[in-house]
């Protein structure tokens, strides 16, 4: 919120996380009396005051995977993307969950903070930086914090519930669209509320719910899978609260044209004919249909319109519906672009019995991708999910089977996994196990070497998911 | 510190929202007693927060609590009930802490203030709290009003049916040792220079129009249509955009929608049916809700694209000009009246009698706009009911009609005019009966002019009003005008008469209008009369007469 003297705090917060970033990024190269580091150094701390001056206090604290300020969680802009996973990273790896800074801040108290940082040995970093930082009276840095294993049950239990609600809300509209009820819009706005709340506190939990594709009910399934993978990206690209509601609305509408394909066709189990591919690929302009009838026409309507038009369209050859008039496509139709592709590609349709691997249905997007901007939102789509998606089979170099668990952010190959078979093939309580974890020598205790498709060889992730 | 004085506080504060929110729903942002309202609001907060750091509301239906004491209770069913408002939308708790600024006390009043029974709102107040993104209002919610609770369990059920087994996992990681291709590891695009600077272009773009877009896809849809009932749906679709663009202010993408239809309706291969479709799009064009929403846009200020309105006219028809007319007596902005008698200007060929049945309005601004479109038609048959209306009670009609009158009103206007030249008539009709009668440019008005003149009462007007008439008189060139007016030049008293030199100054300056040479040697003796405005005046005419002449020359 902005205040009546003008400062943005929420502006503010990123600017000071990327110039903590860049001080620290630079100390890794130079010594921290070059002049490049104490310029960084010297932007911070006039940057510092003014904050302080006007919010009394710099409190820095990374939860989960995003920094919070003061209590108000900080942006994930695209511009600072890097400078912020990088911070996240570094936090992490050296066991750091918070930063105090008092007023009366100065160089040299920073210039301590960043060599303190910078020379933390790879064990017990924590308390190498808490002990060189201790006589420093302006700066008090805090343990990042083990999450309970209650809390993080609890927190899975929240998100289980308001993606199942999602799913079952989408049961219900859609429902209601066919029978040309009445549509709410505030209790639709209501559900994508939640959800985001969700991708801002628990995003890799979410995430995760997405990767379950044994559900009986497909299309429901796909469009709340579509919303929450679009959400966390357009989150991860910047968008305002009020434009990830317009996205998440039109990400849960996109295929809402599928209403006027025919059961038959829709649940057809072998291959589509050419005629029944023609009904198909007919389904955004349906999609129009249905929207401009559904209510009086608004943004956020608009919106949706133009997603459920345009997210089959491409530069490719399977683009559709044929146009009389090239279109450029709007933004939030290539991000339901990719989420659609990602998550049809990985899940068992009733006309392809046989989905793909989570790495496997990257690579192939990546292949298949020649537009410059949709390979940006690909990266950046990658960046969030990991170059080993939660939900994907993977076999360790220790021979043992593992699920991938969580995404571990800015270290896309190293997931949290859930060990489920021992080396033997054994299957056992599943373990989880941070893939980012090192020996004392630095190398990776564990590594994945490969992966494998779950559902040929009928192993049901849901079980441990849900 | 006493709970029984907090639970006071927490009272009071409770009590300034409620007659905040009362404020707030009346009084416009910028009134004293909102802002009062406001400032008094927060002060409320700062006397609890001097007790406490905290102060927590916990919602229920008909109550609101603070610690265990219920400090409002109301049964209505209805957003006018504060505990009632909040907990339909399934808020149960609400913090505030002590920092909190007076922006965000400020937005969330606005916020609970807003009006969801009368008022047409897709967001509830969650949804509100939510994007005002506060850092000092906390809030619990509870939402599982939003859908059935039982799905989860069965959902969960069926997915988790199939239990793994372990000699299934075990052929699999046997599987897995027996693998020989190596592991095809993804490789994702690097981020590569610039590709930021495009996002942020991307997004920058994104904030910008979709009407266009919108216009384009249901273009689309249109072209798609197979069936007769799909291309009437796709036209009701065009339809709705239109209404949308304008009520967006994109009336350029209207008028491209337009002229994309008429291209379409001109192909010869089309359709009737189709052509029939589109001509129902161009009725809503000009039909009457259509209009008037064209009107609220003009009436938004001088900013708007009247330009891009003026092409819709060709869209418009006879029946156009009705709600047009309405129109008139709606619009509270000059700049938008103006475009409305512009194109009334343009449509009125088209059904003339509707139009000046706009002279039988009540209001006298609108039968003045009237009068000034037949005027600036110029057709003929409007002087008959401009007669009838010369008696108008109010003066600007009447003023209006005269100068309508001297443009088109021919002789049937001379006998009116020239009542309207007597002393008793209001300054301002008067002059403009004069200026009006050099319009009709007749013989018998210069006629009523010189005979206006050379009365003996003339001398008793004021100069400004002697010199319209000789300015007026000046249009006829002609010797009898210009004799006279040298007869009147030259007409000398024995006595100083100012108002006699101010007559013989204004025929000076009808004669250097008019430009006649012949009259120089008198106005050269005029230079050396005893009153300096005939002296200015002659020195004016003689420049003007002898610059005329050297420009002939």
């Amino acid at each position: 919120m902005r205040l009546k003297n003008g400062f943005d705090s929420s502006k503010h917060g990123i600017s000071l996380i990327n110039q903590l970033a860049v001080i620290l990024r630079s100390s890794e190269v130079h010594e921290v009396e070059n002049l490049a580091v104490s310029r960084a150094i010297s932007g911070f701390i006039s940057q510092i005051s003014e904050y302080i001056a006007i919010e009394g206090g710099f409190v820095l604290e990374l939860r989960g995977d995003f920094f919070f300020i003061n209590e108000l969680r900080v942006r994930y802009v695209s511009e600072v993307m890097i400078n912020f996973d990088y911070l996240v990273r570094l936090f992490r790896n050296l066991g750091i969950g918070g930063v105090v800074i008092q007023p009366g801040v100065g160089e040299n108290d920073i210039v301590t903070l960043t060599k303190a940082i910078v020379k933390a040995p790879v064990v017990n970093p924590f308390e190498f930086i808490e002990q060189k930082m201790a006589y420093v009276g302006s700066i008090r840095v805090h343990r990042l914090k083990k999450i309970p294993e209650k809390d993080l049950l609890d927190a899975r239990e929240m998100v289980k519930k308001s993606y199942f609600r999602a799913v079952s809300f989408t049961k219900g509209l859609m429902g209601g669209i066919q029978r040309r009820e009445k549509v709410s819009l505030k209790k639709t706005k209501r559900m994508i509320v939640s959800l985001v709340d969700h991708i801002i506190s628990q995003e890799q939990i979410l995430i995760g719910m997405t990767s379950i594709k044994t559900y009986d009910e497909y299309t429901y399934h796909h469009s709340v899978n579509v919303s929450i993978l679009a959400m966390a990206l357009g989150q991860r690209l910047g968008l305002s609260k009020r434009q990830l509601i317009e996205l998440g609305m039109a990400s849960l509408l996109h295929d809402i044209g599928k209403l006027k394909v025919p059961k038959k066709i829709l649940n057809k189990t072998a291959q589509l004919t050419e005629e029944e591919w023609r009904v198909m690929r007919r389904h955004p302009v349906c999609g129009v249909r249905i929207l401009m009838k559904m209510r009086q026409l608004d943004f956020i309507l608009l919106r949706s319109l133009i997603v459920a038009f345009e997210h089959h369209l491409s530069d490719t050859k399977s683009s559709y519906p044929k146009v009389t008039k090239a279109l450029n496509l709007d933004l939030f139709s290539r991000i339901v672009s990719l989420a659609d592709r990602y998550d049809a590609m990985t899940s068992a349709r009733v006309y392809s019995r046989t989905p793909m691997t989570p790495d496997a249905a990257l690579n192939l997007m990546i292949k298949r991708t020649v537009n410059h901007l949709d390979l940006f939102l690909l990266q950046i789509f990658i960046n969030m999910i990991g170059i080993y998606p939660v939900g994907t089979l993977a076999v360790l170099d220790s021979g043992e089977l593992g699920l991938v668990y969580e995404n571990n952010p800015g270290i896309a190959d190293r997931p949290r996994v859930l060990i489920i078979a021992d080396s033997s093939g054994n299957l056992v309580d599943a373990v989880l196990f941070d893939l980012a974890e090192k020996n004392p020598d630095g190398g990776y205790k564990k590594t994945i070497v490969r992966t494998l498709d779950a559902l040929q060889w009928h192993i049901n992730i849901a079980q441990y998911f849900l | 510190m006493e709970t029984g004085e907090e639970i006071k506080s927490a009272k009071i504060v409770l009590q300034a929202c409620l007659k905040a929110r009362k404020t707030l729903r009346m009084y416009p942002s910028n009134n004293p007693i909102y802002i009062n309202t406001l400032e008094d609001t927060f002060e409320k907060f700062k006397l609890f927060f001097a007790l406490k750091d905290k102060l927590i509301f916990r919602i229920r239906l008909y109550d609101i609590y603070y610690e265990d004491e219920r400090i409002y209770h109301n049964e209505v069913q209805k957003d006018e009930n504060l505990a009632f408002f909040l907990y339909k939308d399934g808020l149960r708790e609400l913090t505030f802490s002590k920092r909190m600024p007076f922006e965000e006390m400020t937005a969330f009043l606005k916020i609970i203030s807003q009006d969801f029974e009368n008022v047409v709102l897709d967001d509830d107040t969650v949804t509100l709290f939510w994007e005002s993104d506060f850092r000092y209002i906390r809030y619990v919610v509870e939402d599982t009003f939003l859908a059935d609770e039982d799905y989860e369990s069965e959902a969960v059920s069926q997915a988790t049916r199939v239990k793994n087994s372990p000699d299934q996992v075990k052929a699999l990681a046997h599987h897995a040792v027996s693998i020989q291709e190596p592991h095809q590891k993804v490789n994702p695009p690097a981020i590569q220079a610039g590709d930021r600077e495009m996002m942020e272009h991307e997004l920058e773009a994104d904030a910008g129009d979709k009407i266009a877009k919108l216009m384009d896809i249901i273009f689309e849809v249109f072209a798609d249509s197979k069936t007769q009932s799909e291309v009437a749906e796709s036209c009701g679709f065009l339809s709705q955009a239109i209404e949308y663009a304008i009520r967006n202010r994109t009336i350029g993408v209207v008028v491209g929608a337009l002229e994309r239809l008429k291209q379409i309706a001109s192909i010869d291969k089309v359709s009737n049916a189709i052509k029939e479709n589109i001509e129902k799009i161009f009725a809503f064009v000009g039909s009457e809700p259509t209009i008037y929403l064209l009107g609220e846009y003009l009436d938004t200020g001088d900013k708007t694209d009247s330009a891009s309105v003026k092409k819709l006219i060709p869209y418009f028809d006879k029946n156009s000009i009705q709600p047009f007319m309405n129109l008139l007596s709606m619009l509270g902005t000059i700049h938008a009246r103006k475009v409305v008698l512009e194109v009334l200007e343009k449509l009125c060929p088209l059904d003339f009698l509707t139009v000046v049945q706009g002279l039988d309005s009540p209001e006298w601004y609108v039968v003045r706009n009237i009068i000034y479109v037949l005027r600036s038609v110029g057709d003929t048959r409007a002087v008959d009911y401009l007669l009838k209306k010369i008696d108008h009670p109010d003066e600007r009609v009447r003023l209006e009609i005269i100068r309508a009158l001297g443009e088109m009103g021919g002789p049937r206007a001379l006998p009116v005019l020239a009542a309207y030249l007597s002393d008793n008539t209001p300054i301002q009709l008067r002059l403009a009966a004069v200026r009006a009668l050099g319009g009709l440019g007749s013989e018998e008005a210069r006629n009523l002019l010189m005979a206006k003149i050379s009365e003996k009462s003339f001398a008793d007007k004021e100069f400004n009003e002697k010199k319209l008439y000789f300015q007026t008189l000046s249009r006829w060139k002609d010797k009898a005008v210009v004799d006279q007016l040298i007869e009147m030049l030259m007409k000398k008293r024995l006595f100083p008469d100012a108002r006699a030199d101010e007559k013989r100054a204004c025929a000076a300056y009808c004669l250097g209008l008019i430009g006649a040479a012949e009259a120089l040697p008198y106005l050269q003796k005029c230079m050396n009369a005893r009153s300096r405005v005939l002296r200015e005046f002659s020195h004016a005419a003689i420049e003007g007469i002898e610059h005329e002449a050297q420009k002939r020359v």
